[in-house]
């Protein structure tokens, strides 16, 4: 009774956004873009470095460097992908819209088919900081944030001494798991999928992928017992963490660079 | 016993040494460099290196090291006067190393392959340095020489949190540290995407009025980081541009100089 009580509790203090949600942290992050670049066209490419002045990686960070800076505080809450006991997304906490799926089919609903012309530069700069980091953070096994009656287990891990609970292990996992690989190495363990999966995989839209997220997400909370130390896992255990890790990643990155490709490309 | 204890400490104080760029900041702008050599430069600073410009950047920083150079500690820093005018002639700067270097190259047939070759690591090593703006000393303004600041961050619902921010690792490393996962020629490429359009305009000059240009940044940002300040994250962030700018700039003109020289 008490364990389920606890569980409530933190899923609780998951959905309001208690923690500090910084999704999957700088590697992720930069790892998700990184996977996008490799699938854009040409034309969305050199387009969206036109409007960003860098590579579409460099503001992969940029929503959580500046969530609770002015005037940029309302982002801060748009870093979860909120569902109900259905697993579908409910996109709102009261009467605010702040979650990640609504706010990518917001943006992509005013930029597409040639609408973002109509914005202005800086504006255009911002919506594409805000989707290259919201489909990472929408594909981050920690940011679903469940519905406060599905009593999911969070058990913590111990890396190099450290406590790290679901979230925060899940935020870092890139580097926890892996800390001397770099991008390309990475690149090579997640980009793997045939053209003719990826095009199954970006299929939908984000509402859809919310939610498909929401079920594939609920096995992360079983991989280890509460206490469990990094370096005890078993080889079972680091592959599964390595799989839902991989897969996100991926998974995110093609269909972040299918809506770019989707509002960018000529 | 005590020579080795004294070696020892000398080591540790000169490894404790802020070293301008780190490695891997020293090593996109490298690449940048060489992404806007033509190609008679290339062959000659080929044949002169024997490797490439990305493998030679850091030389400077491990000769610094050894216990017998440590006199070329000061040569990292770069002196301006009251009026930001670098009008030093000190031996112990670095313009003033910088400038027999380029002399050496510019007059290289008369010089032997060593001394070649130590000319052009030193002007790869100080033009970049040069551009890291806490290695610019201003007369007058004793926050040049190094200082703490506080940075903090409003965390969702739960306060504020503040914690330290040296001067001199933030033009360092703090920035450059972001990108580390990619390799030195994506970083360069992502650099020359953002300036490349200024690449005329940030090449022109010659190095004392490079360090005067950076004298003037460091002027603009002691106006908002400076000693004793505590200043929110966003004001910090903003000064990622002057870094991406100066990364930029120490490579074009490296460039510009290099090409100069081996024309």
């Amino acid at each position: 009774m008490k364990n389920k009580f606890i569980a409530i509790v933190l899923s609780l203090a998951a959905l309001l956004g208690v923690q500090r949600a910084n999704a999957w942290a700088l590697w992720g992050h930069h790892l998700i873009a990184y996977v996008a670049e490799q699938h854009l066209t040409p034309e969305a490419k050199a387009n969206c470095e036109h409007y960003l002045k860098h590579k579409v990686t460099h503001y992969s960070l940029w929503q959580d460097y500046w969530r609770n800076s002015d005037p940029f505080k309302e982002i801060t809450h748009w870093h979860m992908n909120y569902i109900d006991k259905d697993f579908n997304t409910v996109g709102k906490k009261g009467n605010i819209t702040r979650d990640a799926v609504t706010q990518i089919e917001r943006i992509v609903k005013e930029m597409e088919k040639g609408k973002y012309k109509q914005m202005s530069d800086s504006m255009v700069m911002v919506n594409l900081k805000l989707l290259i980091h919201m489909v990472g953070d929408m594909h981050t096994p920690c940011h679903v944030g469940y519905a406060k009656e599905s009593g999911y287990k969070i058990s913590s891990l111990i890396v190099n001494g450290k406590k790290y609970n679901h979230h925060k292990f899940w935020d870092a996992a890139p580097q926890v798991m892996h800390p001397k690989w770099n991008a390309d190495k990475y690149l090579k363990a997640c980009d793997t999928y045939s053209p003719k999966q990826i095009k199954k995989i970006v299929k939908g839209n984000p509402t859809k992928w919310g939610k498909q997220n929401a079920y594939k997400m609920v096995k992360t909370f079983y991989f280890w017992e509460k206490g469990t130390e990094l370096k005890n896992l078993t080889e079972e255990q680091r592959k599964q963490i390595d799989d839902v890790m991989f897969e996100q990643i991926a998974y995110a990155g093609y269909r972040l660079a299918n809506i770019l490709n989707k509002i960018m490309s000529k | 016993m005590k020579k080795i204890v004294f070696l020892m400490f000398a080591l540790a104080m000169v490894a404790n040494e802020a070293l301008a760029f780190n490695t891997f900041a020293h090593q996109t702008i490298s690449k940048l460099t060489e992404m806007n050599l033509n190609e008679k430069t290339k062959q000659e600073v080929k044949a002169i290196l024997k490797t490439s410009i990305t493998k030679e950047c850091v030389w400077l920083n491990t000769l610094r090291k050894n216990p017998e150079m440590a006199h070329t500690k000061s040569w990292h820093f770069f002196q301006l006067d009251a009026n930001g005018k670098s009008t030093t002639m000190d031996e112990n700067d670095g313009i003033v190393q910088l400038e027999k270097a380029i002399a050496v190259l510019r007059n290289r047939k008369n010089h032997s392959e060593a001394e070649q070759l130590t000319a052009l690591r030193t002007v790869i090593h100080l033009v970049q340095d040069m551009h890291c703006l806490s290695h610019i000393r201003i007369e007058g303004i004793e926050a040049t020489k190094g200082f703490t600041f506080r940075i903090w961050n409003e965390l969702d619902g739960k306060g504020r949190k503040e914690w330290n921010q040296k001067w001199y690792t933030l033009w360092e490393s703090t920035f450059s540290n972001r990108y580390t996962i990619f390799t030195p020629q994506y970083y360069a490429e992502d650099i020359d995407i953002y300036a490349r359009d200024k690449k005329a305009e940030y090449s022109k000059g010659e190095p004392r009025f490079w360090v005067e240009n950076g004298g003037e940044d460091v002027v603009r940002a002691l106006k908002q980081l400076n000693t004793g300040a505590v200043v929110p994250t966003q004001v910090v962030l903003t000064h990622e541009f002057n870094h991406t700018k100066c990364m930029a700039k120490a490579a074009y003109r490296l460039a510009a100089l290099l090409n100069d020289i081996f024309k």
